[in-house]
């Protein structure tokens, strides 16, 4: 008989490397024809900190997305990073980059207050153009600000920025800050469990993040589906062991090589096996990130596995402590507690 | 051993040995870069190219099979400046996170497509269900394909149109 039930998870999630000093450092330059160039030695492994960072300086000098160039992950070229972990990039290296920015910034003021007669404190940047607050007449094309502190005030318009997250390590009793802030992911999910046979569906999963400022709310959306998929996979199917599985002769013993090896014995999800996933992020303002931002990948594929194991407890009462919940675990557990109401 | 195929129209010639597979030959004599090497096992679909019509993991056959006949690869739909519709409709969808399954995708997708010019959410599920991604669940890919099959009958329904309008137009040229 097929059981539904629905099941609730959530968790936190810390943006810095806890109890750790994780700097960033960025190098930022702007062109006399107005593009940017940004070396940064974070490392893009697809979860797109590269546009992410290309889209923060595009909106810090109010230029188009395209005009700005980062090269990155190279150390031969590209300044210090701590690495791509505890979802600190978008975070910590927005941050860097944001001060690189300003530095840029400041020279192209001064270099703009001195073609237009007025002080750098009484220009902002809007629309590509570097205006006066307080007369509307005086105002300079950002790439023409760029060139004339180059050419004549000889003074390159580049700068180095970089950040260090705060936190406060831990004491003898566990007590500190471990990260400067955190981020938050729940997931429901919907089950229905066949009590004859023990598979698990995933009928349809919700699955939101607190990531802050959405700097590129695709690429978030993007991230929450993949996370919510990854969960379901560890949840339903996937498993790693440390152990040679020998089917003949003497016992198993340990295997430094992870099985399964290959990606025919590891049951990956397709697209036959994705139930319909709804990705939504809650955006916050995060008063230390870069525009508000924390962060939205790692912590994406969290909760999908503690909401399906809930989900499944609603539907047939039998907690599954080890994962996956593989039919044969789910139904010994519904053997179990029949025996023992029936005895 | 000489190997003579079309690919993406062209036909090519190149010096092969006999155990090498598609995928190396794509790959290493021929330079093609969309192709991508990843489990060598048919399992991941991110080699998959178009061989006469058929989408097929480019790891497992030999490259001495495929003579004479059409080898498709992304190359073939369009560049950044002359996108194929199914590219810009994964473009716009924004239907990847890394992009190393996308030219696989993008070329299961193709082949179903040319069989099939409108498949069925189940239908679209099948034809891409060689594929694996990890990034990306497979949300924002099934929907790109949608938003191009939904595009593509848009265009039939105004093709209609503009054949009533001109079938009309004779009409009146007719009563003068």
């Amino acid at each position: 008989m097929i059981r539904k039930g629905r099941g609730i998870a959530g968790c936190l999630y810390s943006l810095t490397v806890p109890n750790a000093p994780n700097p960033c450092t960025a190098n930022v330059l702007m062109r006399e024809d107005g593009s940017v160039n940004i070396q940064m030695g974070i490392v893009d492994i697809g979860q797109g900190a590269q546009t992410a960072m290309c889209m923060m300086a595009a909106e810090f000098f109010t230029i188009p997305v395209e005009k700005v160039r980062i090269y990155t992950a190279d150390t031969h070229a590209t300044p210090y990073d701590f690495g791509t972990l505890s979802s600190r990039l978008t975070f910590v290296g927005g941050r860097a980059l944001l001060n690189a920015c300003q530095q840029v910034m400041d020279v192209l003021k001064s270099a703009a207050a001195m073609q237009l007669h007025t002080l750098p404190e009484r220009l902002y940047c809007e629309g590509g153009f570097l205006k006066d607050k307080y007369d509307p007449a005086k105002m300079l094309p950002i790439q023409a600000a760029a060139a004339i502190s180059q050419f004549v005030c000889r003074k390159m318009p580049m700068g180095q920025g970089e950040y260090y997250p705060f936190n406060v390590p831990a004491d003898e009793n566990g007590c500190g800050e471990p990260s400067v802030s955190y981020y938050y992911h729940a997931s429901v999910a919907d089950v229905e469990v066949d009590d004859e046979t023990g598979v698990v569906t995933v009928k349809e999963i919700w699955s939101a993040v607190d990531c802050g400022k959405a700097i590129n709310p695709s690429a978030v959306v993007g991230q929450c589906d993949g996370g919510t998929l990854q969960g379901i996979g560890w949840a339903l199917g996937e498993d790693m062991y440390p152990y040679c599985t020998h089917n003949d002769g003497p016992a198993p013993e340990f295997d430094p090589d992870f099985r399964p090896r290959n990606l025919s014995d590891y049951p990956l999800p397709t697209t036959m096996d994705a139930p319909e996933i709804h990705s939504m992020f809650v955006e916050s303002h995060d008063g230390e990130g870069p525009y508000g931002a924390k962060a939205a990948g790692e912590i994406c594929a969290n909760t999908a596995a503690p909401a399906i194991v809930n989900a499944i407890h609603d539907a047939v009462g039998v907690w599954i402590t080890e994962l996956p919940a593989t039919p044969d675990k789910v139904l010994r557990a519904i053997r179990e507690k029949q025996e023992k109401e029936g005895a | 051993m000489k190997l003579t195929f079309f690919l993406n129209g062209r036909e090519v010639t190149c010096d092969i040995s006999p155990e090498m597979t598609l995928l190396t030959v794509l790959k290493e004599l021929l330079h093609v870069n969309s192709v991508k090497r990843a489990c060598l096992q048919g399992e991941c679909g991110a080699c998959t190219v178009i061989v006469d019509g058929d989408a097929m993991n480019s790891c497992l056959i030999l490259a001495a099979t495929v003579g004479g006949k059409h080898v498709e690869t992304l190359e073939s739909l369009g560049d950044s400046q002359h996108m194929h519709p199914l590219q810009k409709a994964f473009l716009d969808t924004g239907a990847f996170q890394c992009g190393f399954c996308t030219p696989g995708f993008i070329m299961s997708a193709k082949a179903l497509l040319d069989k099939n010019p409108h498949p069925t959410e189940e239908e679209i599920r099948y034809g891409l269900s060689g594929n694996l991604c990890r990034c990306t669940g497979y949300v924002k890919p099934l929907e790109a394909v949608k938003a191009y099959v939904a595009a593509q009958s848009d265009i039939k329904v105004n093709e209609d149109a503009v054949q009533a309008v001109k079938a009309a137009a004779e009409q009146m040229g007719g009563a003068h």
